[in-house]
């Protein structure tokens, strides 16, 4: 009964604890980049998986006796800003990325007639005065 | 091992975990940015949990703050984007009748389609599986707590985490303030930036929070950035607060942005990382190495670092939030 108890309050430390809630957000991240194809969903999965190894990181880093690991805590704090420039800069790419396509969805399979190439000279060709394409088909309300 | 903090561990974990899943498995994507903020605050207190506050103010700060108001500015230039292309071209088709709330759907992501249903899940059961084994035979260590307290006398400051961070490794904030600017010259090249897509706010509140609000925050950010020498805090935190301000300020005019003239702000933008370089070679030509200080230099610089880091880093978040090089800039 003590061996259980003991072996129940070994694993609920948070030492081990919080590294397995990284794995799982880690997972749950890759999960989610996968399956999504909005560009925006795709990267807060990115940023939930950085959160997972953020959480092993500092997990581990508080495991033992004592104070805990001060340079795994300044690594973190330096990938948490890393992170929002990683962030900032991805989102600003989305924004062009629309502009220049009227979508921000990356679908799976290879290139259709929506390629963005094609859309760019559409839009120049439009500034000319000639006839506009019609929009490609995610542009269109559903 | 008290059974309350285990209770507390277990259901922070299951909330932080299940606002993940609601975040990645919302259609819409405001509901998604909206998780994914209060995802940011739960992981604070988790970082507090695991005695990391120095991690916890820079989570909510940045993590959640600041990544929060990149997130929504973002949607709101998509919808605007969208509704311009759907309402700026002759040939287009009419607005759906269904009136703004067509636009709104612009702003969804259907659901995943089945067939990657198994694949992605296999793939991220196999990869969390793996990651998690390790983790638990990952051998006892005591990691570099006993190093990095063994030269605290050396490092000039009082709190370790500042310590490791501008002197035992200040290699690594070097390069990640470099990143930090890569990132805004990045978002720069992409061109001119319009002007941000929000309604200013009627009436007499929001300029009237914002005069309380932006000197609190300055005395905040400043005693943050202070009190990082002995206590939790630092340039990172700090720049985060006073880059809230900034953008608080930027939106309630979004209108009449004061243009900064190209110069002062290139400096601003830049300080942190060119005199982290200047101190850097210095210390080379001093004998120290690259970015070792002399002993009793070593308080002066890292607070002089930290300052012009700050400036740097609120800076650069205000300027990723209005995102595109300043109008009326041609340099």
């Amino acid at each position: 009964m003590s061996g259980l108890a003991e072996t129940v309050v070994h694993t609920l430390a948070p030492g081990l604890l919080y590294p397995t809630g990284g794995a799982i957000l880690f997972a749950l991240g890759l999960y989610g980049l996968i399956r999504r194809h909005h560009l925006v969903l795709r990267i807060l999965a990115l940023n939930i998986m950085g959160s997972g190894v953020f959480m092993v990181l500092l997990g581990v880093a508080a495991r033992g006796e004592g104070p805990p690991d001060p340079v795994a805590q300044a690594l973190t704090l330096t990938g948490i800003v890393v992170a929002v420039s990683a962030t900032a800069f991805a989102l600003a790419l989305v924004v062009h990325l629309t502009r220049l396509t009227g979508h921000a969805v990356m679908l799976p399979g290879p290139p259709d007639d929506d390629a963005p190439v094609e859309d760019i000279s559409r839009e120049e060709h439009h500034a000319d005065g000639g006839p506009a394409d019609p929009p490609p088909d995610e542009d269109r309300p559903a | 091992m008290n059974a309350l903090l285990v209770l507390f561990d277990l259901v922070l974990l299951a909330g932080i975990v299940g606002v993940a899943w609601r975040c990645l498995a919302s259609t819409d994507l405001f509901r998604a940015v909206v998780l994914f903020i209060t995802f940011g605050l739960l992981l604070a207190l988790a970082w507090v949990r695991l005695e990391a506050p120095d991690i916890a103010l820079a989570e909510a700060a940045i993590g959640a703050g600041i990544t929060g108001a990149l997130l929504l500015v973002t949607l709101e230039r998509l919808r605007s984007i969208m509704a311009e292309r759907r309402s700026g071209r002759p040939h287009t088709p009419p607005p759906d009748p269904a009136g703004p709330h067509a636009l709104l759907r612009a702003l969804h992501d259907p659901p995943p389609e089945r067939r990657t249903f198994i694949p992605a899940l296999t793939f991220a059961l196999v990869v969390g599986g793996l990651l998690a084994t390790a983790l638990w035979h990952q051998p006892q260590s005591v990691g570099l707590e006993p190093v990095v307290d063994a030269h605290m006398d050396v490092s000039g400051v009082d709190h370790p985490v500042t310590a490791v961070l501008l002197n035992f490794r200040a290699y690594d904030t070097f390069l990640e303030l470099a990143i930090v600017l890569i990132a805004l010259l990045g978002a720069w090249s992409l061109g001119r930036h319009d002007l941000i897509p929000a309604r200013p706010a009627p009436g007499p509140i929001l300029p009237g929070t914002l005069r309380l609000l932006v000197p609190v925050a300055i005395v905040t950010g400043v005693y943050v950035l202070w009190a990082g020498s002995h206590a939790p805090g630092g340039a990172f935190q700090a720049g985060a607060i006073l880059g809230a301000a900034g953008i608080l300020l930027v939106l309630a005019r979004p209108h009449q942005l004061p243009m900064a003239p190209g110069v002062p702000l290139r400096l601003g933008i830049t300080a942190g990382v060119a005199l982290f370089l200047l101190v850097g070679v210095y210390g080379l030509a001093a004998g120290h190495g690259f970015l070792g200080y002399a002993e009793a230099w070593a308080y002066p610089l890292i607070i002089l670092i930290e300052v012009a880091a700050t400036l740097s880093i609120a800076l650069t978040l205000v300027a990723l939030f209005v995102a595109g090089r300043p109008a009326g800039d041609d340099a």
